[in-house]
């Protein structure tokens, strides 16, 4: 599955929400976002359908889109994405996680269990 | 030859931040075996790495060879010779020189590769520090923003009034985490909302007292910093253990006064985290699951799970945490004074000028401070003479010399004036203009071509420009001036042994 862009992703995005929009009223959605031109919107509307990211459709005379992609889906395989840059790079990463950027196996994670389980009686 | 002794430079700081960065690694280590609370500080661990930034910085600049104890000595060693030997030995030795010269070459050439080597290194690992913030807008671009409403509905944030900074919402499997650098935005996995609001709440604690404790400002910088130093491997282990440092330290700040209850809650929410995570992380039929729990993964998450459980307060930092961070900057300093300096032999000193002078041994100015401006000394005018056209006081002194004879710095110091047109007229033809390290000016006139750019640093002993006749001249000759808080003086007195010419 390909991952969306930035952009294509904020496009996306509106037309979870809402479908089918025309180019025009998604343009109206993202351009505060995007800070960019009508014709980029087009464009890049144009390169989705390419991609079968999103549908196009005729509907009372006018292009409509709708999304091809499910919202589930591509979030998870973005997270997926997001995860392995996060967690298998070695380089720090610019945030602070509240896991630390280490992830576990689940041997491990029993191991953690174990000591979250014998954890002393509160003296209350 | 500017070039190339910046270029030597730059491999001699390289090797000393190198070996700078190694021994700071050495102490920490060694202090964290007798103080294991360091390993929730953040300081020494910054600190190191700017230590190597320092180091690096210093040792490469000019600047370095006036801090170092071993001042640098130049040595006219084929002029000393020259005394003492017939000539035939001379020519021998000039020879030997020349030798000498070939494995100069090839430490140039080593430190020219090396600084192209170091530019490459720098800009790819800059380039891959980049990535990640491309990926977190992406991560920004998905998530929805919590407006104030919804932020009082989040459970998590029931004992907070207000937020400072930006929410956002993200249907990922991600962990809680504070992300920018000059507008911080908190980002939370929807999926936190199903955990008990104890422990959302204290996620959120976490998360807040990072920014509090302006973590993020030191993480950048931490970043930052391994961008100049990427070749040093100890670098990245002082950035790991101040990411690690920064994540106990936040802990035991929320932590602080928490009962044993809400300790155990906040491990269980870590490890809740973690167990999203994992299994995010099995979904992903590509995910290389080695290679995914990065190095001493759950080592480590155990014994944050121990700390928070063991509720240490924070001790104060001792008199061995104290030394070891006065320890750094020493050695910072250390290393800057005791730079060896490896008299970086410019081909000029072996060149066939020196040959010359080698062979003309009465003539070159052993045992002054400063050398001669030409490899051969021929005086046609000397300081004050009025018998020349125009009849004024000469300023300076003129040696003759045919057109393209090489013309050296005779000490250390900065090119200041490079010009075609000196004080705005074409009298003095090409000029070039140093200033020395103790202030005085000398100034080269009459020039064919100069050979450095106004703003450069020479060594004594480069060449500077070729004398030729450009300007108000009879003839091609160098005329050389010397000043001192804007006066002329007299360049016999910095050049002594300067033969008088016929018409002196």
């Amino acid at each position: 599955m390909t991952i969306p862009s930035v952009t294509e992703l904020s496009l996306l995005k509106c037309l979870w929400k809402q479908k089918p929009l025309s180019a025009r009223e998604l343009h109206d959605l993202v351009a505060e976002e995007l800070q960019w031109s009508y014709s980029s919107t087009r464009k890049t509307l144009e390169r989705m359908v390419e991609k079968q990211m999103v549908n196009l459709q005729v509907m009372h005379g006018i292009n409509v889109y709708t999304p091809a992609l499910d919202k589930i889906e591509t979030l998870a395989a973005f997270t997926r994405d997001f995860g392995k840059r996060v967690m298998e790079m070695d380089e720090p990463f610019p945030v602070n996680m509240f896991t630390g950027s280490k992830l576990v196996n689940p041997a491990e994670l029993a191991e953690l269990e174990q000591i979250l389980h014998d954890w002393p009686e509160s003296e209350e | 030859m500017l070039f190339s002794s910046f270029t030597l430079m730059f491999l001699q700081a390289s090797i000393t931040t190198l070996l700078t960065c190694t021994v700071a690694w050495f102490i920490l280590r060694v202090t964290q075996r007798y103080l294991p609370s360091m390993i929730a500080r953040r300081t020494p661990w910054l600190l190191a790495q700017l230590v190597g930034a320092t180091t690096l910085i210093v040792v490469s600049s000019p600047v370095a060879s006036q801090l170092s104890l071993f001042a640098i000595e130049q040595k006219p060693a084929v002029a000393e010779l020259a005394k003492h030997l017939p000539a035939a030995h001379i020519t021998e030795f000039v020879e030997n020189g020349v030798n000498n010269l070939s494995s100069d070459d090839t430490l140039s050439t080593l430190a020219r590769v090396w600084l192209a080597l170091y530019i490459i290194g720098a800009t790819w690992y800059a380039f891959r520090l980049y990535q990640p913030y491309r990926t977190l807008r992406a991560l920004m671009s998905i998530a929805e923003r919590l407006d104030r409403q919804a932020l009082h509905a989040h459970r998590a944030f029931s004992p907070h009034r207000s937020v400072e900074l930006p929410v956002l919402e993200v249907e990922a499997p991600i962990s809680p985490l504070l992300a920018g650098l000059i507008h911080p935005v908190l980002v939370l996995p929807s999926h936190m909302r199903k955990l008990p609001p104890v422990q959302q709440q204290l996620i959120v604690a976490h998360e807040l007292m990072h920014l509090r404790r302006r973590d993020h400002l030191w993480q950048h910088a931490s970043m930052l910093l391994l961008v100049p130093l990427w070749f040093i491997p100890s670098v990245y282990s002082f950035n790991r253990s101040l990411r690690w440092a920064v994540e106990l330290g936040c802990d035991r700040a929320v932590l602080e006064d928490r009962s044993v209850s809400e300790r155990r809650s906040y491990a269980a929410a870590l490890l809740a985290q973690l167990t999203v995570q994992l299994k995010a992380g099995e979904v992903s039929p590509s995910a290389p699951a080695v290679l995914a729990f990065g190095f001493h993964g759950a080592q480590s998450v155990a014994e944050r799970i121990r700390l928070i459980r063991d509720a240490q307060p924070a001790p104060r930092p001792g008199v061995v945490g104290m030394t070891t961070l006065l320890l750094l900057p020493a050695l910072c300093s250390a290393s800057v004074l005791l730079q060896p300096q490896f008299a970086w032999n410019e081909p000029a000193q072996v060149s066939p000028e020196t040959a010359h002078l080698a062979s003309s041994a009465g003539m070159q100015p052993t045992g002054t401070a400063w050398r001669a401006p030409l490899a051969r000394l021929y005086v046609t005018s000397s300081f004050g003479s009025i018998n020349r056209p125009g009849g004024k006081p000469h300023n300076g002194m003129d040696f003759g010399a045919p057109r393209g004879t090489v013309v050296f710095t005779p000490a250390n110091g900065r090119v200041v004036i490079s010009t075609d047109h000196y004080e705005g007229g074409s009298r003095y033809g090409k000029v070039v203009v140093i200033e020395h390290d103790d202030g005085t000016r000398t100034l080269y006139a009459h020039l064919d071509g100069r050979t450095v750019r106004a703003g450069q640093i020479v060594r004594a002993g480069h060449q500077i420009a070729l004398s030729g006749a450009t300007g108000k001249v009879t003839g091609p000759h160098l005329h050389f001036e010397v000043s001192r808080n804007g006066t002329h003086i007299d360049p016999q007195a910095v050049l002594d042994d300067v033969p008088l010419g016929p018409r002196g």
